[in-house]
Order: C-alpha cells, then sequence, then structure tokens
C-alpha cells in the first residue's frame, strides 16, 4: 500500500512538473495536446459498505476531449488497485461545465486483505486471487479555477469485480480442484478534485 | 464608478458560482444517500457439487465377486497376507495384488465393495467394512471368492456420509459430480475455517501374525481370535474365532476424532487428532484405558514396539495442526507414557518399523529410512524422493510404499543398499 501511494505521488509530481510547462505541450495540425492529471478523493459505496476512495488520471486533454490511464486505491469489500483507461467528453469550454466520464479497466485485488490470505494460519494454501474487470460511468461538473487549474465533482456508478479461488475437494475422489467466487459490486461514486 | 461597479459584479458572480456548486453538491449527495441503499452486490459462487447413487445391498452384495482387475485410480490402505497386497481403494473395493514375483507384482483383480475403507485377513477370510455392514469373504481362491456372511448394522456411526443418509436397504455405489454455479446477494463474509476436505491418511507398522501385516493408522487390527476396530469415536471388539461369522462383543465409547489402533502384545495403542490413548485387551472383550498421552490437535498415526511408542504429527486442513514431526513416547511405564524425543520432518503420514530402521512418509518429500538404534539421536540413512506419501509396511526386508502415483516395493535386506523392486502405477 505505501508503495502503491509512493508511486501515485512520484507520477503526481512529474505530471504537476509537465503541466507547468507549457512548452511541453504538442501540436498536431495546429491544434493543441495538453498533458493533464485529475486527482480525486471521494466515497464509493451503497447498502453495503461505503468506503473512502483515491484516484489518479494521467492523460491528454485536446479540446473538449479527455483521454487517460488512471489508477485507484478501491478498499471496497477487499482491498484492490484499478487499473482503468479514462475518457471524458467535456460539453462546453467554459469556467463552469458538465462533462461525462467513462472508465474501463482491470481491477487487481491485493493479498494484503486479511479477509484472503494467501495461506491459513497452519501453512496451507488459502486464497488464489484473479484479475477482475472495472468499470465505472457518470456525470460531472468542472470550475475553473485559474489558468489550467480546475475543480471536479462527479457523481456516477462503480463496479469493481473480485475474483478469489480456494482449493477445495472433490468428494469421495478427494480430487482437488479451485472454488470460484466471482463477486461484481455496484456502488454509487461520488469524486471531487482537481484537475491541472 | 465602472471599475467599482465591475468589481462588484465580479465578486457576485464568483460568490453566484460558488453558491450553485454548492447547491449542487448538496442535491446530489441527497440523492445518493437515498438510493445508495437500492444497489446491491451480486456472488456467483462457482464449485463442484456431489450427489451418491444409491443401490439396493441385496445387488450390491449379489455382485461380490472376483472382478478382473481394475486400474488403481489412488493408492489407499495396504494388507499384506502371504503372496498377496490387498490394496483398498477407499469406497470402492479391493484390489488384489499377486506379489509372488516381488519384482514383477500383478494386479490380478477387484472386489468391489462400495464404502470400503479397511480391509484385514484372517485365514482364509477377508473381512471388509461395507457402510454399516462387516462383511466376510472366502478368498481362498481369489479368482473365485464368495461372500459368505454379512454382520449388519454394526458400524452404526456409517450410516450418514457426506451429509447423506444409508438406510438398512440400500448403499452409495457412485458419487457425480458435476460444477454447480449459485448465484446470491451481497457476501462479505467468507469463511475462514479451514473446512477443506482432504486427502486421506494412510500409513502402516508391522502387525505381527498369521493374520497378514496392516499399517499404523489402519482402522481395523486383528489381535488372536478377536477383531478390533474403530470409528471416529467407538472402539469395537468382534470375536472371529469363526472368522465366517463374527460375533459383536462390546465397544468402548472414546470421544471423537479417533483415527487409528495398533495392537501390541497385549496393548491397543489408539491414536486420535488429540493424543494417544494406550488400553489394555488383557480381557479381550473387555479393552480397559491404561494411559493417555496429549498433544496439539494433529492428525497422527501411531506404531509402538517395545519401550517406545512412535507419532508423526502433521499439518493439513482437517488436520488443523501446524507442526510437522516425529514424537518418541517411552511407554515403559505403561500407564505413564513420557515424551522422550521429538524430531522436525516435513509432512509425516504412516510410518513403520522393522529393527532398528524406521520407515516414514514424508509427504512431498518421499520416503525417509532412518537408523533408531538410538532414539536420541535418529540418523538419517537414505531419503527416497517419490510423488507424495502416505503409507509404508516394513516387513520382512521389504517396504511397500503408497504413494500418490502407485505402490512400491523396496528391498531394504542391505540397508547401505536400498533398491527399488517393482512399482504398480495409478492411473
Amino acid at each position: 500500500m505505501r508503495i502503491i501511494l509512493l508511486l501515485l505521488v512520484c507520477l503526481n509530481i512529474i505530471s504537476n512538473a509537465n503541466a507547468q510547462i507549457k512548452s511541453s505541450d504538442r501540436e498536431i495540425d495546429g491544434k493543441k495536446i495538453r498533458f493533464s492529471t485529475i486527482q480525486q478523493v471521494g466515497v464509493i459505496g451503497n447498502g453495503e459498505e461505503v468506503h473512502p476512495a483515491f484516484q489518479v488520471v494521467f492523460g491528454a486533454q485536446y479540446k473538449r476531449y479527455f483521454l487517460g490511464v488512471g489508477a485507484a486505491i478501491d478498499p471496497y469489500f477487499a482491498n484492490s488497485f484499478p487499473l482503468f483507461l479514462d475518457g471524458r467528453f467535456t460539453f462546453y469550454e467554459k469556467r463552469f461545465s458538465a462533462y461525462v466520464y467513462g472508465d474501463l479497466g482491470i481491477n487487481k485485488m491485493l493479498h494484503s486483505n486479511a479477509r484472503f490470505p494467501r495461506e491459513w494460519s497452519n501453512g496451507q494454501p488459502a486464497f488464489k486471487l484473479h484479475t477482475g474487470l472495472y468499470h465505472d460511468y457518470g456525470i460531472g461538473m468542472k470550475t475553473k479555477l485559474a489558468g489550467n487549474l480546475y475543480y471536479n465533482f462527479s457523481i456516477g456508478m462503480s463496479f469493481k469485480e473480485t475474483k478469489y479461488s480456494y482449493t477445495n475437494y472433490t468428494w469421495p475422489s478427494q480430487q482437488p480442484y479451485d472454488e470460484l467466487y466471482r463477486n461484481v459490486a455496484s456502488r454509487f461514486a461520488i469524486r471531487m478534485g482537481l484537475q491541472f | 464608478m465602472l471599475f467599482k461597479l465591475a468589481f462588484v459584479l465580479s465578486v457576485n458572480k464568483k460568490y453566484f458560482i460558488m453558491k450553485q456548486l454548492i447547491s449542487l453538491s448538496v442535491s446530489i449527495l441527497c440523492i445518493s444517500a437515498i438510493f445508495t441503499s437500492c444497489i446491491q452486490n451480486k456472488t456467483t459462487r462457482t464449485f463442484k457439487i456431489t450427489r451418491p447413487v444409491y443401490k439396493l445391498k441385496q445387488e450390491v452384495y449379489d455382485n461380490i465377486q472376483t472382478q478382473p482387475a481394475t486400474s488403481i485410480l489412488s493408492g489407499g490402505k495396504m494388507f499384506l497376507k502371504g503372496n498377496y497386497i490387498f490394496l483398498t481403494e477407499k469406497n470402492k473395493g479391493v484390489h488384489i495384488i499377486n506379489n509372488a514375483n516381488p519384482s514383477s507384482p500383478i494386479n490380478e483383480s477387484f472386489i468391489p465393495i462400495p464404502g470400503t475403507e479397511d480391509v484385514v485377513v484372517k485365514g482364509n477370510i477377508l473381512l471388509a467394512d461395507c457402510f454399516i455392514d462387516l462383511l466376510s469373504i472366502d478368498i481362498s481362491n481369489p479368482s473365485n471368492i464368495k461372500l459368505v456372511n454379512i454382520a449388519k448394522n454394526v458400524f452404526p456411526e456409517r450410516n450418514t456420509v457426506n451429509g447423506f443418509s444409508i438406510d438398512s436397504n440400500s448403499v452409495i455405489v457412485e458419487w457425480i459430480t458435476k460444477d454447480t454455479t449459485t448465484t446470491g446477494e451481497y457476501y462479505t463474509k467468507f469463511m475462514t475455517a479451514n473446512g477443506v476436505a482432504t486427502l486421506d491418511n494412510f500409513g502402516s507398522s508391522q502387525s505381527p501374525s498369521i493374520t497378514g501385516v496392516a499399517g499404523s493408522m489402519a482402522r481395523f487390527v486383528i489381535v488372536n481370535e478377536y477383531l478390533y476396530t474403530v470409528s471416529s469415536s467407538t472402539l469395537r471388539v468382534f470375536d472371529i474365532s469363526n472368522a465366517n461369522s463374527p460375533i459383536a462383543k462390546s465397544s468402548v465409547q472414546m470421544g471423537w476424532n479417533i483415527e487409528t489402533i495398533y495392537p501390541l502384545k497385549d496393548k491397543l495403542f489408539i491414536g486420535s487428532q488429540t493424543g494417544m490413548f494406550i488400553y489394555s485387551i488383557s480381557n479381550p472383550t473387555n479393552p480397559t484405558q491404561l494411559s493417555t498421552f496429549l498433544h496439539a490437535n494433529m492428525c497422527d498415526p501411531v506404531i509402538a514396539e517395545d519401550n517406545y511408542a512412535y507419532i508423526t504429527l502433521r499439518s493439513g486442513t482437517n488436520c488443523q495442526g501446524i507442526s510437522n514431526q516425529l514424537e518418541i513416547v517411552d511407554i515403559t511405564n505403561i500407564t505413564n507414557p513420557i515424551l522422550k524425543k521429538t524430531y522436525p520432518f516435513t509432512n509425516p503420514h504412516g510410518l513403520s518399523k522393522d529393527g532398528k530402521l524406521l520407515f516414514i512418509c514424508d509427504g512431498v518429500d518421499g520416503l525417509k529410512i532412518l537408523d533408531a538404534t538410538d532414539i536420541n539421536d535418529l540418523k538419517t540413512i537414505k531419503t527416497i524422493s517419490m510423488a507424495k506419501t502416505y503409507d509404508v509396511i516394513a516387513y520382512n526386508k521389504r517396504a511397500y510404499v503408497a504413494a500418490e502415483d502407485g505402490v512400491y516395493q523396496y528391498d531394504y535386506s542391505d540397508e547401505n543398499n536400498i533398491k527399488l523392486l517393482s512399482k504398480i502405477s495409478t492411473k
């Protein structure tokens, strides 16, 4: 977890440095593509659980379109690390505007979950963690604060697939096999943050 | 004036935007809170479900005849008698292996016995359990065996198998397994109990008598004219002076998680997950507890000879233990067994002893052969790597090893040159 946070901070610093240097903007056909980063905190949850969440996206803004790659820390149900592509469309380029976003990627579970240990206390193998699907959609509004600095607020639906298995045995042949669980969590996602 | 007006409008505009922003945020938060509980998660579980196939008992018993040899699907408990190895395939039956030539044993025939877990042989009679019944099978002619007697309902605790009942008229002959997926609502809690079924435990040591040789983790043993059996909770005594017609004599409730039984002279050493119980059978039909040696909750086969008992303890799913070791217990004073020495192993299962040589099936590490001349200083003579080992019988300079991939025979007449004689592979 600490390594992930450190990585996110480092990437944030790098992106921040890029955002400040206008000369790093590239031009294609005379149009500017601007590197941009979005960092958001918020809550995700439903009637069962509610958790804080943190998300960071690095990408490029071209006119009203944004495309980037993001990562999040998602403790809902079990600690996991979604990695995704993020796409956004802003309806109009004004100081106060609305946008829609969509994320699509994978959900990586972490063995640090107490609920899913790698081994039982007697040393026998316990859980195997598998990669699941992650997707998130919603609407938001962004307010220009200064220059390329925006405040974002969004609400949407977030879906996280958690897949894990453990070794069970058939009866009576005692043949081992993986008993597989797949949990698809549907929850509200409310986020706010900065884009620059 | 104009500048002043522009400034006021600018401030008001910012104030207006912030107010709109906050108002919208609060509205969205409220709406979210209202509808949050309507969203639910879904969990699917994919697992194998097993269902029994029943048959009428009479039909099953009519089918207990010598059948052509079948592939050995899984190695199990072994019983040696004369030139034959009787290899139990749990819940299926008994493979009869002609071992007249140990270098080239022949899987000769198969006796189908649903629900069998243990067999012993007295004279020409093979005694096997079939769920709640005890069968006497005449094997004087192994190619033409005959079911001669059924002692009914002598193992009543076996009337439930994996949650399914067995009545007096039917037995489970097969299990059908298929993949199943179920879908449920939100599933946050996952059982952390290690309730996963385990592979069977096997082990062996010498049980000296003309009745043959069984193992340290057997549940059936013969002492003179009596058959002693243990279930998970009960010790039973059968008079088999006439093995064609065993007579139930008595039973002793022993608590829970009883696993194995091993005879030594007029004593029985009972292995359980919590310890070793020593019973006197000086009065054969009235076993009397002499002492108890307790250990942590672990699976443990036990053998004994002279002044020492040897117990292997291992970790495993149903055993719940976390240690893997050999314990040597001083039983010089049979009423007060004392732990003498402990040796660490990888995952020890069955064991056997012949003279100074101690054979231990150490799970995936294979077979370990030790010099036990000095119990305070066991020395490893040889480690034979093989598939996961469960059971060993060391008898008459030959070690019979049941492993995951077959049954091995080793010649240890020269302990410095222990050599493989043969292997019967599982399918």
